[in-house]
Formats: structure tokens, sequence, C-alpha cells
């Protein structure tokens, strides 16, 4: 409120419905409508050209008993188990390592910063050439240190790992950006006086930068294991879901079903179940944070 | 001044309307990348012949044209004509109402049906209804690399070939490096032969398996269709095949392949791009009696089109001798009108027109795209996780094949059920 501070009641506020009431709009055509209409949908067998018929909820109940839907659950978290930790530390890591002002320094945080910039679609098929079984630079690494060519792609055991692997690749950047904006929160004289204190860099790392940075670490933490749950471009991209079911995400499901399959009712029930596992996932992750959390 | 600007106004009103004034613009969505030199003439041929119709014309590759097309209906925004895989996709778009029934208009025109030969015109029929009328045809037979049998010291395949002496044939033309890494295949689809159009349904016919029995059920947990995928499973862990991968991969083009099983609507593009190695086509092997398998494809009308009569102006046309003649002479696909499936042939230079008639008298001992309902669901489901495993060797084949037949019979059911009222 500072930045109105001094300004008529009146004009207040104006202001204050201009914004809200501008940002409630967009908000509701973009968020809110199509959320309430899903709900109406889910209850409902849609095939997106012919009427709605409502079926209460059969859609529900036939997913709990869809083996597929399962396997799509499992995989979805999974590969959170493989990008989120790894995000998380990788990325505080390589913050740390950009946290000082030289030129080199500035030019390697643009670097780092590129993927964010460039378009999914165009990272995921680049990765699907490296990871190609027959032409793949990956294999020709692989047989260079004489290991055995891999199909990362084809086989069930590794697909879910490779597309996982350019999820972490592309999901970096963004939070080494905001780990690195905490890290310069951080006021210098802390460490000065832990200096003089005789503290090591390591006692430093984790008795001040860690502690100082949890809340960016938790907001690093629930937004990327949000962001996980929910891949799909590269899965569309690079397996199709594919080997079998092996990188079927509940998100890609949910496209297959919508979209392919005339199921969108069938899609928009998954798409609930879905928001129902991150909003308990999200709910567990804040109330461990009082814990762990440190806040100034 | 203001005068001046009033005249511009007028004068750009006058201009925009004269234009448009008793001209209707139809949009037409297709997928085949690969005919666009073909789609393009016709529609210019059209224009020239109806200057008061219009032809937007709207490119959407085969990967993604579907769901563009299921997003666009659903938004009650799509395009007036568009291009239908008949024998794939269009029952499920007839049971929701979504292409408009063009038998009314075929009788109150009175079209000839019988310059379409009959297995094909069967696939655009449903329940006796016409949604389509046949644009093209299609057969599946073996391309082979010339150069690869001349190293090998063996014979060209021909028609007394019949599936063993493919699968000896493909051992003998399999060459790895020291290393063990293959650097020809004996015998490719897609790049596998899981391939369904390619190679699985056309074995299954070939042994006698009859693939969507008489009730609409899929029948393909029969002993005959476990001897099909054994075969094909066993010839892929020889490593004369690659295995299934995710993505499409053509490796007879580049050379590294022996053998394709293959459709006709290569054959122009092949002719076109291989330069450097020669090729001939042998018909399809049979894996018990003679068999293959065709699909057709058709131009439909959206059932909530405005321009209705306009888009049946071009429809009608594009199932014409003309447009056919257009299509033939392009060599992309066989068109389906009588008559010019010759044409076709001689569009080909002499070495390949012996190739192209290979796939015209195919057409004696072809069988029609096995369909039933739910083909969108199911068919991905069969190819892309139930075949896929089973060749790749992680799913055993008769367990598999009860596995998708219970399975894709569920589906029949359940869109039966849903679509009955």
């Amino acid at each position: 409120m500072r930045i109105l501070g001094g300004i008529s009641r009146k004009k207040h506020a104006m202001y204050f419905l201009l914004f809200t009431v501008a940002s409630f709009v967009f908000s509701s055509l973009a968020y809110y409508i199509p959320f309430g209409y899903g709900i109406r949908l889910s209850l409902t067998s849609y095939d997106a050209i012919s009427k709605p018929i409502f079926i209460g909820f059969d859609n529900f109940k036939e997913l709990f008993q869809d083996p597929v839907f399962w396997v799509s659950t499992k995989n979805s978290f999974i590969y959170a188990l493989y990008v989120v930790p790894t995000i998380v530390i990788l990325s505080f890591l390589i913050a740390t390592g950009l946290n000082k002002e030289t030129r080199l320094i500035m030019f390697l945080r643009v670097l780092y910063f590129l993927p964010m910039v460039t378009s999914s679609i165009a990272v995921s098929l680049v990765w699907k050439w490296i990871f190609h079984r027959d032409y793949g630079i990956l294999n020709r690494i692989m047989e260079f240190f004489h290991l055995p060519r891999q199909d990362w792609l084809g086989d069930p055991k590794l697909a879910l790992l490779s597309v996982a692997i350019v999820g972490i690749w592309g999901g970096l950047s963004y939070n080494i950006i905001l780990f690195l904006a905490g890290l310069q929160n951080i006021p210098k004289t802390y460490y000065e006086a832990a200096m003089i204190d005789g503290a090591t860099k390591k006692d430093m790392l984790f008795y001040i930068t860690v502690p100082l940075m949890s809340p960016i670490t938790f907001f690093v933490l629930v937004t990327t294991t949000i962001w996980s749950v929910q891949v799909f471009d590269t899965v569309f991209i690079m397996t199709s879901g594919g080997p079998g079911y092996a990188t079927y995400t509940l998100v890609y499901y949910i496209y297959r079903n919508g979209f392919f399959w005339f199921r969108m009712g069938y899609g928009m029930a998954i798409a609930w179940v879905l928001y129902g596992f991150l909003l308990i996932l999200t709910i567990i992750q804040f109330a461990l944070q009082r814990k762990w959390v440190y806040y100034e | 001044m203001a005068r001046f600007r009033f005249f511009l106004i007028v004068s750009l009103v006058v201009a925009v309307f004269s234009l448009s004034f008793g001209v209707t613009t139809i949009r037409y969505g297709v997928w085949m990348v690969e005919q666009m030199d073909g789609i393009k003439a016709q529609i210019a041929a059209f224009e020239k012949e109806h200057p008061d119709i219009k032809v937007k014309l709207e490119v959407v590759p085969w990967e993604n044209y579907w769901t563009k097309l299921q997003t666009m209906l659903a938004g009650g925004n799509c395009w007036d004509v568009f291009a239908m895989d008949t024998g794939f996709y269009m029952e499920d778009y007839v049971i929701r109402g979504a292409v408009l029934d063009l038998t009314p208009y075929i009788e109150r025109d009175h079209i000839d049906l019988s310059v379409y030969p009959k297995m094909v015109l069967a696939i655009h029929r449903f329940n006796g209804r016409y949604y389509s009328l046949p644009r093209d045809y299609d057969t599946i037979a073996l391309y082979y690399n010339k150069d690869a049998f001349d190293k090998a010291g063996l014979k060209y395949p021909d028609e007394s070939w019949t599936w063993t002496d493919v699968i000896y044939a493909a051992e003998k033309l399999t060459i790895r490096d020291k290393k063990g890494n293959v650097v020809q295949w004996g015998i490719v689809s897609d790049p596998g032969l899981e391939a369904v159009q390619q190679v699985v349904f056309p074995m299954m016919y070939s042994n006698g398996v009859e693939i969507i029995g008489k009730d609409g059920h899929m029948n393909i947990d029969v002993p005959q269709a476990v001897a099909v995928l054994r075969s094909i499973r066993d010839i892929t862990k020889h490593g004369y095949a690659p295995k299934p991968l995710p993505n499409i991969q053509d490796y007879f083009i580049s050379g590294k392949a022996a053998m394709m099983l293959e459709g006709s609507w290569m054959l122009g593009y092949y002719d076109k791009n291989i330069k450097s190695f020669k090729w001939g086509v042998a018909p399809f092997p049979p894996f018990g009696v003679r068999a293959t398998i065709s699909d057709s494809l058709g131009n439909v009308i959206w059932a909530k089109s405005k321009h209705k009569e306009a888009a049946w102006t071009f429809v009608k046309w594009l199932a014409g001798k003309e447009a056919a003649e257009i299509l033939a002479k392009t060599g992309a696909v066989i068109p389906a009108y009588k008559g010019t499936a010759d044409m076709w042939v001689k569009g080909f230079p002499k070495e390949h027109q012996k190739d192209a008639e290979v796939f015209i008298k195919s057409v004696a001992f072809t069988n029609p795209w096995p369909r039933a309902l739910g083909e969108s669901k199911w068919f991905d489901r069969l190819t892309s996780y139930y075949l896929f495993e089973i060749v790749s060797g992680r799913l055993d084949v008769e367990k598999g094949l009860k596995m998708a037949t219970e399975e894709i019979n569920r589906i029949i059911d359940q869109t039966k059920k849903r679509y009955s009222k």
C-alpha cells in the first residue's frame, strides 16, 4: 500500500477495481470457467462432437479399475522422483557457482538461462536425435568409452529416465535464476562476520546460505513438483507414451483420451484426480515446511 | 480532404464487395503432404471450372491431423471438406454425426457408382449409406533392393515367393559389422515388422484369419494369428528385422534394408527419390494363401458446414474423372476412377511400370481394411501397445493376442452401447 500512499480514497478504490476486475476477468476466461466446466464434463460421457450424456460418477469408477491410469500415475510420480531432487540440488549448486560478478560468469548465466527461452518442442526434437538408437550422438559417445549401446527411447527400462534427463536439463535454468536472486539477497555482512569468527567455507554454506535460502528452496520444491508431475511435451514428442506404457504420464493419458479416443469426459475425470493428487502433495509439503523452512 | 477520404472508403467497400459477391469460399483440410502437387493442381482445375467457388487448402501432417480435426469439430469451426481415411476412422465420425450423409446428393445428381472397383466402394459404404466417394486405393507389396540381392548372389523375389523364401533371404541379406551392429537389415517395414497395415493384417488374411468377424468383434486370438505373430517375432529376435521403434524410420530409402513391406503410396516417392541403388517390387509373399490389404481415402463434408452445396460440388468433382486423371499423373496414389489406374502405371518410367502393375494386379486378391466400432481407440492400443510389445519379445504371443482381443472387444462393445441410441 506504500505505493498508493498519499492518493485519495476514491482514486484508491478506482485502482483497486481496475486491477482486480481486469485480472479476475482474464483468469475467469482462461481458468475458472474452464475449471467449472471441467467438473461438469467429468460427470458425462462426452466425445467433443455430439452432446454430452450425464453418467454420474461412472468415469471415476472406471478410472480406479483402469490399469493404464495407474501405470500413468506411477510413471508421473517416478518421473517426479527422478526430476525434483536432481533439479533442486543441481540448480542450487550451479546458482552458488554463478553468484559472482565477473564477465565470464555473466556470460555463463546467459548460457544457463538459454534452455528456458527455447521452445520445448524444438528441444525435444533435438534430444530425440541425441538419444537415437542407430545414429544418436549419445550412443557414439557410449561406444567411444567402450560401453554398450543403449536403446534410450525404445527400452522400457530406460525410456522414462531418458525423458527425465531432458526434463532436468530444461527445468534447471528457471530455478537457477530463482536461487540466484535469493543468493543475492543475503547480506554480505553475514559472511564477513562468520569469517571473523573463523568459520570455514563449508560452515558458511550450511549455517548461513542453506537456512537463509530455505524459503526459496521450498518455493522451488513445490513448483518443480507440480511442474514435473504434469510432464507432457517431452513425452508427446519423444516417445508418444511408448514403448508400451513405459512413458505414459497422467497428462499424456488425458490428452490421449480427450483428443484421440473421443473420451473428453473421461479425460476430465483424470484431470480432476490429478488435481487432487497435486493438492494433497502440496498440502503435505506445506505441513512439513514448518520443520525446515526458516523465515527471517 | 474529408470528401476524398469518403470516396476512398466507398471505393474500397465497393471493391471488396464486388470481389466477394457470389463467390463462396470453402475450406479443405488434408494431411497428404507427399501428394501436394496433385492436390494443388486439382484445386486449380476445379476453381477454373467453378469461378463461383474458391477452395482454401489447409494442410496438417498425419501425426496431428486427427487431433486437430477433433479439436476443430469440438470448437464448432471446422473445414467444410476434409480428407478421410475411410477404412481406419470413418465409422468413428459417422456414428457421432460429424460428417454429412451424401446418399441423398448421390441419388439427386444420379452419380454413377459403377466407375469404382467394387472392393473399393465397399470401404465407403456404412449400413448402405455413403459419406464419401472413393478418391484412391492402395495395396501392399514387397519392395526390394536389387543391388543388395546382387551382392548376396540371390535371385530377385517374384510371384512364386512365399514367406519361407522371405525368411531365408532375410537371413542371407542381414549384414553386421565387426562389433555386431547391423549395417543392412534383411527386411523392414516402418521400421519394424509390427506395422499393422503393411505386415500384420495382410499376413493374417493370408493365413485365413477373419480379423473382424460378422458379429463386429475382433478374432485375432486364434492359432492362425498366433502363428503369424510368432514368425514376425522370430525374424525380429534373430535380428533380420529391426525391433519396433516409437518413431517411423525409413531404412529402405537410405539403402540400409534389402527388403521392405510397403504400400503403393510410396512408389511415386521412391521413384523420384531413390538414386543410389536399383530396386523393384514383388507381390506380397503369402504366409498361407495369396492376400494383401487395401484402404481407400475419400473426401467428406462437415455435417455443420454452412456451404453444403458448394462443398458437395467440390466433393463430387474430386471423385470424378478429371480429378482422378490429375492424381494419376502425379504418381502419388492409385486413383479409384475406372480406367485411370492405367494412367497411373504409364506415368512411371519404363523400368518401374512393371512394379506399378504389381500393385494393380494385387487388387485381384486383396481384402478390405477390417472395420469395427471404436477404431480410433483400439487401433492405437493394438499398434502402440500390444503388437509393439509382442514383436519386441516382451509380451508372450499367445497371451498378448488374447489380452488384445479382449480389450479391443471391450472397446467395441462400449462404443456400440454408447452410440446405439
